[in-house]
């Protein structure tokens, strides 16, 4: 049995590595493509005259958002894009609250289209919008985020390749001050560095919820939104890489989301992700280790949902281990009483083990710290703060376990996390 | 658009040049890793060689004054090395999951051989001088023969924190080393009666608590006498000085 747990960790801890590397090489090897990238505002001269840029319609869903949906059409309002290509759509998914006055105001701006309809998940509402609107490419911005008044320009060039059906934005944390928000903005920044490079293998398999665009003649053909698990933008992701659409990053176009404040509200969010995750990729399981799918399929969604089983087996051999060495102290105090040694804690180096497994982990984590510190670098937002990369690797493997233990549960259960 | 669109093929170059980066990091850890348990290995066989050393010495001055000499005869030579090898071993033994690693067993006969050779010398040392050392003999067995033993070990650690004069030698009876099955077979110690522990003439079976354990030493008890004499004595100088002092002042 041991030798079984051993084999099993050093596999999981090879597999872990390599993907790690395998992001790295990647980076290597499109490093010239990045920094040709970085150029983007000069390239979007070639779509000097207006008739040149297609026309957008940006979705706004809203249900029960009276205090942040204004800010979020304040952000729209300013985007540097030809006005008369530019559509404004709020869709009030039925809002119980002050919501619907809220928008009310907005009513007279000719950008602006405001629609109202019966409650029915955040999905039907896009699916509401899509059919209602006329233009070239379609977007949606979830009213707890906003977005920097250059995103659009950064992303439409994107689209000259023809085979580009969605194109994902670099999302950020807005004002992180507290240290739940700083973790999340180290995080959010790894973020940024990994869906830059999914974007070069073509294996992004989400397609963010705030302001990633689509051509919308994609919905014609695979279809509207579904329900989804809750995680509707992770499985229109996967529904466009199924049909060999290609979806892209493009890293400077930055949206500002507002991250879960609490604890609880976090979790919830976490429990949504991951369960939608797993229960998506059980839906598309056919993509998994099929060749037919690149990348996405040979490694990015096997690495995703082995993560989460070794995650939960370390954890759980863990947790075995620490009540193994209480019970120990338990039985030793119990005998001999409590007794503190001072020579117990003993500078010698011997006495320290210096495993494979931790010098390996060590290698993994300058590869982490790499990333989040890449992930700032490519936004170009002046970001020096250090400590959230702390906050992050202290905090999130001690909490992110929470919410894999219940996503796993909770799919075991067939039970869909619900939004709030 | 009208045509179906085209996935990137896999580069499987990529594939390739990150499995070797992984190999090689991996490669490096395990080359430290046994790098430094190499270090740890050599380290502890200097200590033994020290030891053994030593006793090889203390034999020989013992044989050259004979009776005479009782007085330059050192008393000390394991017990402070002996005790940090012990922990050294032990740990080694605790990080050592899966399979017995050969070189840790070789440590362990060794060890068990000097702490033989320690105890036979104290036994003629006592014998010929007036010197009478608080001797325990400990056979242990593993987890599966005798489950008692790791409680057991708890206690003799104790002890041995608490009164550094006693002389802990401690035998894994796993060990197939002929002079350990002897000592055995002279105290009559069967592999169903661990944990056992020879302390003087008394052999005793099954686990025992640190209190049983020191009402079974009636030489602590003057250990401990002599300790609180020592301490009384000290505050109460301390307590002359100062009334000296306080007349002066």
């Amino acid at each position: 049995m041991q030798y079984i747990i051993e084999i099993f960790n050093y596999s999981s801890l090879f597999f872990i590595v390599f993907y790690s590397v395998f992001l790295m090489v990647t980076l290597i090897e499109n490093r010239k493509r990045i920094s040709g990238e970085f150029a983007l505002p000069s390239h979007t001269e070639t779509h000097a005259s207006e008739s040149d840029y297609p026309s957008v319609t940006i979705l706004v869903p809203v249900f029960n958002e009276q205090n942040t949906v204004e800010k979020t059409i304040e952000s729209l309002l300013k985007l540097n894009y030809p006005a008369e290509k530019l559509k404004i759509m709020i869709v009030d998914d039925g809002s119980t609250d002050n919501t619907w006055n809220v928008v009310k105001k907005y009513d007279n701006y000719p950008q602006i289209l405001l629609h109202q309809k019966e409650n029915g998940g955040k999905y039907t509402a896009l699916n509401y919008g899509i059919a209602n609107s006329t233009t070239e490419m379609i977007g949606c911005l979830d009213a707890d985020s906003e977005v920097d008044a250059n995103a659009l320009l950064h992303i439409i060039p994107y689209f000259e390749d023809k085979n580009v059906g969605a194109v994902t934005p670099s999302l950020k944390i807005q004002n992180p001050d507290t240290i739940l928000g700083l973790m999340q903005n180290a995080e959010y920044n790894m973020g940024v560095f990994t869906r830059k490079i999914l974007g070069f293998l073509d294996a992004q398999y989400v397609t963010p919820g705030p302001f990633s665009i689509f051509r919308k003649v994609v919905f014609s053909k695979v279809g509207n939104y579904k329900h989804a698990h809750n995680t509707e933008d992770l499985e229109m992701a996967l529904r466009l890489q199924e049909s060999h659409f290609k979806i892209v990053n493009a890293h400077k176009a930055i949206v500002y989301t507002i991250g879960p404040r609490t604890l609880y509200r976090l979790y919830k969010q976490r429990v949504r992700w991951t369960g939608g995750f797993i229960q998506n990729a059980i839906d598309y399981r056919r993509m998994i280790l099929n060749p037919k799918y690149g990348n996405l399929g040979m490694l990015i969604l096997p690495v995703a949902m082995y993560s989460i089983v070794v995650t939960v087996f370390f954890l759980g051999y863990s947790f075995i281990k620490l009540i193994k060495n209480i019970f120990e102290t338990y039985q030793r105090i119990n005998l001999v009483g409590w007794n503190f040694d001072i020579n117990a804690f003993t500078l010698d180096w011997w006495l320290y083990n210096i495993q494979t497994t931790a010098i390996v982990g060590l290698v993994t984590l300058v590869l982490v710290i790499f990333a989040i510190w890449y992930g700032k670098k490519l936004t170009g937002v002046k970001d020096k703060k250090m400590i959230d990369i702390v906050y992050f690797i202290v905090l999130y493997s001690l909490i992110s376990p929470l919410w894999l233990i219940t996503s796993i549960y909770n799919t075991l259960r067939r039970k869909d996390a619900p939004w709030r | 658009m009208n045509e179906k669109p085209i996935r990137n093929p896999i580069d499987w170059k990529t594939y390739i040049i990150s499995f070797f980066i992984t190999a090689l990091i991996f490669a490096s850890a395990f080359g430290v890793n046994s790098l430094l348990n190499g270090k740890k290995t050599a380290d502890i066989k200097s200590v033994q060689d020290q030891i053994a050393l030593d006793i090889l010495s203390s034999e020989t001055q013992f044989d050259l004054l004979k009776e005479a000499s009782c007085k330059n005869v050192d008393d000390t030579i394991l017990s402070q090395e002996i005790n940090s090898l012990a922990t050294k071993l032990s740990y080694m033994e605790a990080n050592n999951t899966g399979a017995e690693n050969a070189e840790l067993v070789y440590l362990k006969k060794y060890y068990s051989l000097l702490q033989i050779k320690d105890y036979i010398l104290m036994q003629r040392l006592s014998v010929k001088c007036d010197f009478k050392p608080i001797s325990i003999l400990y056979f242990y067995g593993n987890k599966d023969v005798c489950p008692q033993c790791v409680n057991m070990g708890f206690v003799l650690t104790e002890l041995r924190q608490k009164y550094p004069e006693v002389r802990i030698y401690s035998f894994d009876t796993n060990l197939q080393l002929s002079a350990l099955n002897t000592l055995r077979s002279i105290n009559k110690i069967s592999e169903t009666q661990l944990p056992a522990v020879i302390i003087g003439e008394q052999a005793i079976t099954g686990f025992r608590t640190y209190d049983d354990l020191k009402k079974l030493i009636p030489e602590l008890e003057a250990i401990d006498k002599t300790r609180t004499d020592l301490q009384k004595a000290n505050k109460s100088k301390a307590t002359t000085t100062k009334s000296i002092l306080d007349k002066i002042i």
